[in-house]
């Protein structure tokens, strides 16, 4: 995989307010990159910045080895699908996709046959004569995507996409893109706020929260080894303990926590009184029977449903809470609340956070 | 109950509507359409059907002649505004910001001026002794004042492209500004240079607006007389002020109608052409 484009260190503020700081990351070829955040985190400032739409107040956008800071739009080798698509209202579905080839002087017959190949490609073959305002949003989605591959970019900016449908016809839509993604091997830029979409169709996502990205890693990456607090807490859910080192050996490391002490397995960041947290999801910690390497804690609440029922527990002082799930139904049928249960952290998979 | 109740109360509006379009538009249209069948016998409307009047039009060709001027002056004014006011309306569509509709309300103001009075303000600027005569010889550029702007048809288009101006500003200026700036945003992302962002996609969807205020202002100027007979002298002479001396000095009632007639039914011919290429233009 090579890279193809490149931003570093790129910040943007209007007047006094901050909008990104200190963004940087690199597109791979054929990658489908999310950038994920919360509305109004400036996600859509990144790509309108990739596009050209917006300049950078500082940092360099690199695309194969040369600044393109300052290359117009119009220059650029990428395309957008827009947030409401922008679809042209003066021409019909035919004519909006063949713009851009028609912009690049094309001759008829080529736009005429890249055009019905591309329709094609989406879906919409039998539409070419319809007006985008005739058409379902899903369909005017279709062909402002068609707009766009038929360019033949180097990279897909896409904002939002998916924003304004409905959630069936969304994920319809999120299962159309991943696969046309893989059919025309062109790199895309997604961005979403919507974390299982983000999950579903990415190679990699770039978490965005507070002006910075928290993390950039596949979907896998981010569940499994969170690097903050917020990404443990962002991605499903995760119980975060405050610990202090309490024994350092060479095999093991002994903490200890609101919830009595128990092992880890070692850590080179961290050493003897050292104070951490320690995150661990709440799939990952076991009921089990009474040992000397078990906790016990009091069930508060028990949420049931069924197979993925989840219990709040606290510790003796009832002041700490821990969320467990994955009970065997056999387990869960016997248990009420005030019981006493065992339970062990499955400490391969925890997380350690130094503050 | 209800429901005929509600059946009944649609009925009636509908019923008064189609009243008000009889009483106020088809039988004052229909009764001016027949008395340009009529005839005069000095000041004697004779109540007989005759081709009398239509065959007079096309007989003396001073009327034919008129009517291809007045067409030509109407085609004069209306191209002016579209060149003036299209600009106008673009750049304060585009570029005005947040203070866009106050011009536009500043340029809409003029509207509600009496239209006699916006002739007579034009008159004192352009008159002998007006406001440009003035300034020129102040500056020591002329003599004697310029003869160029009163008493013959330059003033007379001058002065009806300052009064009609708003009317093809406003509905070009309403096109253009509810396009939506990410609908030019996508043109430059798919390679369009500022200029071919223009021609493909602002101008074709503005394109309507202008043809709406365009269909404005050539028919308002095809039938105008006051302004030709304020501004315009002996040059000025119009076909809406042929018919205006029909009506109210010669008092050939049953001619001038004829006269207003061949003016309709033409404007309407234009303006079902002008909407025919527009739909065709558009395919």
């Amino acid at each position: 995989m090579s890279e193809i484009l490149e931003l570093k260190n790129i910040s943007k503020s209007y007047g006094s307010t901050t909008v990104l700081e200190n963004i940087s990351f690199k597109i791979n070829n054929n990658e489908f990159f999310t950038i994920l955040g919360s509305s109004g985190s400036g996600k859509s400032t990144i790509i309108r910045m990739i596009g050209g739409f917006t300049k950078p107040s500082s940092g360099e956008i690199i695309f194969a080895n040369k600044n393109i800071n300052d290359e117009p739009i119009f220059k650029r080798p990428f395309n957008t699908v827009f947030q409401d698509y922008a679809l042209f209202p003066n021409m019909n579905v035919f004519d909006n996709v063949g713009f851009g080839l028609k912009i690049k002087n094309k001759s008829k017959e080529e736009i005429k046959k890249n055009v019905l190949n591309v329709l094609t490609v989406v879906g919409l073959e039998h539409f070419s004569n319809r007006m985008p305002q005739e058409l379902s949003g899903g369909q005017q989605q279709r062909v402002a995507l068609a707009r766009a591959i038929i360019c033949e970019p180097e990279i897909i900016l896409l904002d939002e996409p998916l924003g304004a449908l409905d959630a069936e016809l969304r994920k319809q839509m999120q299962l159309f893109l991943k696969e046309i993604q893989k059919k025309i091997q062109i790199s895309f830029i997604f961005i979403t706020h919507d974390q299982e979409e983000a999950i579903f169709l990415s190679d990699r996502i770039a978490v965005l929260n507070n002006h910075k990205f928290e993390q950039i890693g596949s979907p896998k990456d981010l569940y499994y080894s969170p690097k903050t607090t917020y990404m443990a807490k962002f991605f499903g859910e995760c119980n975060l303990i405050k610990c202090r080192v309490t024994n350092y050996d060479s095999e093991s490391i002994k903490v200890s926590s609101a919830f009595g002490s128990f092992n880890i397995p070692k850590n080179k960041n961290l050493n003897n009184e050292s104070e951490f947290i320690y995150g661990i999801r709440p799939e990952e910690v076991k009921l089990v029977r009474q040992s000397e390497k078990s906790i016990k804690v009091k069930i508060k609440d028990i949420n049931f449903r069924g197979s993925t029922s989840t219990i709040n527990a606290t510790n003796d002082n009832g002041d700490s809470l821990i969320k467990i799930q994955n009970i065997s139904t056999n387990i869960s049928k016997s248990l009420s609340i005030n019981d006493s249960i065992d339970i062990e952290f499955n400490t391969d998979l925890g997380s350690i956070f130094i503050e | 109950m209800n429901s005929v109740l509600n059946y009944f109360s649609t009925s009636i509006w509908t019923i008064v509507s189609f009243i008000l379009v009889i009483f106020l538009i088809l039988i004052p249209l229909f009764s001016f359409l027949s008395y340009s069948f009529f005839t005069v016998d000095g000041t004697d409307i004779i109540h007989e059907f005759s081709l009398f009047n239509f065959k007079e039009f096309f007989i003396d060709e001073i009327y034919i002649r008129t009517f291809v001027r007045t067409i030509f002056l109407a085609i004069i004014v209306m191209s002016c505004c579209i060149m003036l006011g299209y600009p106008v309306a673009f750049f304060l569509a585009r570029y005005a910001g947040r203070y866009k509709y106050v011009i536009l309300l500043m340029l809409i103001i003029p509207l509600f001026m009496s239209y006699i009075i916006k002739i007579y303000m034009m008159r004192s600027i352009l008159g002998y002794s007006g406001l440009i005569n003035k300034v020129l010889a102040m500056m020591g550029f002329i003599e004697k004042p310029l003869e160029f702007f009163l008493w013959n048809q330059n003033s007379v288009i001058i002065t009806l492209v300052v009064i009609l101006l708003p009317l093809i500003i406003i509905p070009t200026f309403t096109s253009l500004d509810k396009i939506p700036k990410n609908i030019v945003e996508a043109s430059f992302d798919l390679g369009c240079k500022p200029f071919q962002a223009f021609r493909y996609i602002i101008f074709p969807i503005s394109f309507p607006g202008l043809i709406v205020g365009s269909i404005f202002v050539f028919i308002l100027a095809l039938g105008d007389f006051v302004t030709p007979q304020l501004v315009g002298g002996t040059s000025g002479f119009t076909y809406g002020k042929i018919i205006y001396s029909n009506f109210g000095m010669a008092f050939n009632w049953p001619f001038g109608a004829a006269l207003a007639s061949i003016l309709l039914f033409v404007s309407v011919i234009i303006i079902l052409l002008t909407n025919y290429l527009t739909n065709k233009l558009r395919t």
